[in-house]
């Protein structure tokens, strides 16, 4: 090491002052690029992050979105004379639903809406029973966002409203 | 030959020149990497709030809204194959699973978005309607019953925000231009149509509206050249779906998609009618639940339907809703659940 500092310093020695200018003007130029890319790495890594931060808040309001828009669909809401029961899903449109989604097309249909996630609504009192109304998950995935939600459940034939809960995990 | 102070000279030049070539190459890409950045993050939010709009418009039922617009306004177009977009700048994002009819540019500060629930009889999708609350809308009605009736179903349905003008043909004749950029003339009845003189010249778009058939019209020069006829259902959904179109490709699209959306909802009504038939079955109600008449809602390959298959379609589910309204009441006579 010591050996190959003192042929440095022997050929710096031997140089003329041109080649010293030239070298120097090199050296200088080194620096600054070195300066540059440390400056614009740590920027755009700072915009990164933040541009991370946002799509993690996109997915969450999303994901929200999707349940919110699940409960209006008239596919599984509860209106009758049309009059429409908020937060309420139809029992036995539940169990047509789940039905419907496990084809190809359907899921082909939902996914604009729903996109990678599955969705689920759990009868948990009086009765216990559990409807799998959308599954569409992909095999690899960077994040999931969970999102659940007190619903109302309603039997028809006993004119009577269970308590249930909506599930929806979003995958990105 | 060159002596060495000359040669240095020539080097000094050669070198400024390639250091300040890869400064500004570096400078470029940084710039370069900055704007991708800044695009992704812009076409986010406007992916965000667009979705929100319209999937919040399409979940609240029978709601008009003004939603404030980007700089760039937005576009709407679909393709022939009904790829339908909403475009703003150079970000595009699909219709989705929202049915909208608009016009094909809105540049306006703000817009009126509207929606409206087809029923058949149960609620299938809500209709959203966009209007640009800067282009003239005039409605010109004839003497005949169908204008009549239509201008009293139009008056009780649309929002007070969404304005029309409504006149006869004598009045149009002699109506004055306003410098909007864009005037709608919706001609319903019978009449011909025609264009008066104060708006020859003029950005205009026209659409005869009579009992069997929807023309839309290109006006050139002084004279109007229908370009697209459709038959259609005279019902007050597929009129107003015509009206908010940009041409007859957004309207046919439309029908499509919510042929499409029916097919659906139709068979969770009819598996849904089915369970309901078992359940009340065991309880010894006699409760007959029309699971025929629900499956007769679904239309084969929606797809590929010609113009005419279309109409005849919607024709059939009108006929098909009438007798679902009589089959529920019936239900509701027998103190059974109901279907709707």
């Amino acid at each position: 090491m010591s050996g190959l500092v003192l042929s440095c310093f022997r050929l710096l020695n031997t140089m003329k002052k041109a080649q010293m200018r030239v070298l120097e003007s090199v050296a200088v130029l080194i620096v600054f690029f070195i300066l540059m890319v440390i400056g614009s790495s740590v920027y755009f890594g700072m915009q990164n992050s933040k541009l991370k931060k946002d799509r993690v808040v996109f997915e969450d309001s999303e994901a929200l979105r999707a349940l919110v828009k699940l409960q209006s669909l008239p596919e599984l809401d509860c209106s009758f004379a049309s009059a429409h029961t908020i937060n309420c899903f139809d029992l036995f449109k539940l169990q047509a639903f789940s039905n419907l989604t496990k084809s190809e097309s359907a899921q082909e249909f939902y996914y604009p809406l729903f996109g990678d996630a599955v969705i689920s609504v759990k009868v948990v009192f009086p009765l216990e029973r559990n409807f799998t109304l959308y599954d569409v998950h992909p095999v690899e995935f960077k994040s999931l966002v969970r999102k659940t939600m007190p619903v109302l459940v309603y039997d028809p034939v006993l004119s009577r409203y269970y308590f249930g809960l909506s599930e929806l995990i979003k995958y990105a | 030959m060159i002596d060495n102070k000359g040669f240095a000279l020539q080097f000094h030049w050669l070198f400024i020149l390639i250091a300040g070539g890869i400064i500004l190459v570096f400078f470029f890409s940084v710039a370069g990497k900055q704007k991708a950045l800044s695009d992704e993050k812009l076409s986010l939010s406007l992916v965000q709030s667009m979705d929100a709009i319209f999937e919040m418009a399409g979940a609240g039922e029978g709601t008009s809204q003004v939603i404030p617009l980007p700089k760039n306004g937005l576009g709407f177009s679909c393709t022939g194959t009904c790829d339908c977009f909403v475009q703003s700048g150079s970000a595009r994002k699909s219709f989705g699973n929202n049915i909208i009819f608009s016009e094909d540019e809105v540049k306006a500060p703000e817009v009126i978005v509207w929606s409206l629930p087809w029923k058949v009889p149960f609620r299938v999708v809500n209709l959203i309607f966009v209007s640009d609350p800067e282009t003239r809308k005039i409605f010109v009605f004839d003497d005949s019953p169908f204008a009549k009736d239509l201008k009293d179903k139009l008056a009780e349905i649309i929002p007070d925000n969404i304005i029309f003008e409504q006149m006869s043909f004598a009045e149009f004749n002699s109506v004055s231009f306003d410098g909007s950029d864009l005037t709608k003339v919706f001609f319903v009845g019978n009449s011909r149509p025609f264009i008066p003189s104060a708006f020859q010249g003029k950005n205009i778009e026209l659409l005869s509206i009579n009992p069997q058939v929807l023309a839309f019209y290109d006006v050139q020069g002084s004279s109007l050249v229908p370009y697209d006829f459709i038959k259609y259902p005279a019902d007050i959904t597929w009129i107003l779906a015509a009206m908010f179109s940009a041409d007859k490709n957004m309207f046919v699209c439309g029908l499509k998609s919510a042929l499409q959306r029916l097919n659906l909802v139709a068979k969770v009504f009819s598996d849904r009618a089915m369970f309901l038939a078992e359940k009340t079955d065991e309880m010894g109600l006699e409760c007959a639940y029309p699971v025929d008449e629900l499956d007769d809602l679904i239309t084969e390959n929606v797809v590929g339907l010609s113009d005419d298959d279309l109409f005849s379609s919607i024709s059939r589910i009108n006929s098909v809703r009438d007798s679902l309204v009589v089959r529920n009441d019936q239900l509701i006579e027998r103190s059974c659940p109901e279907l709707f």
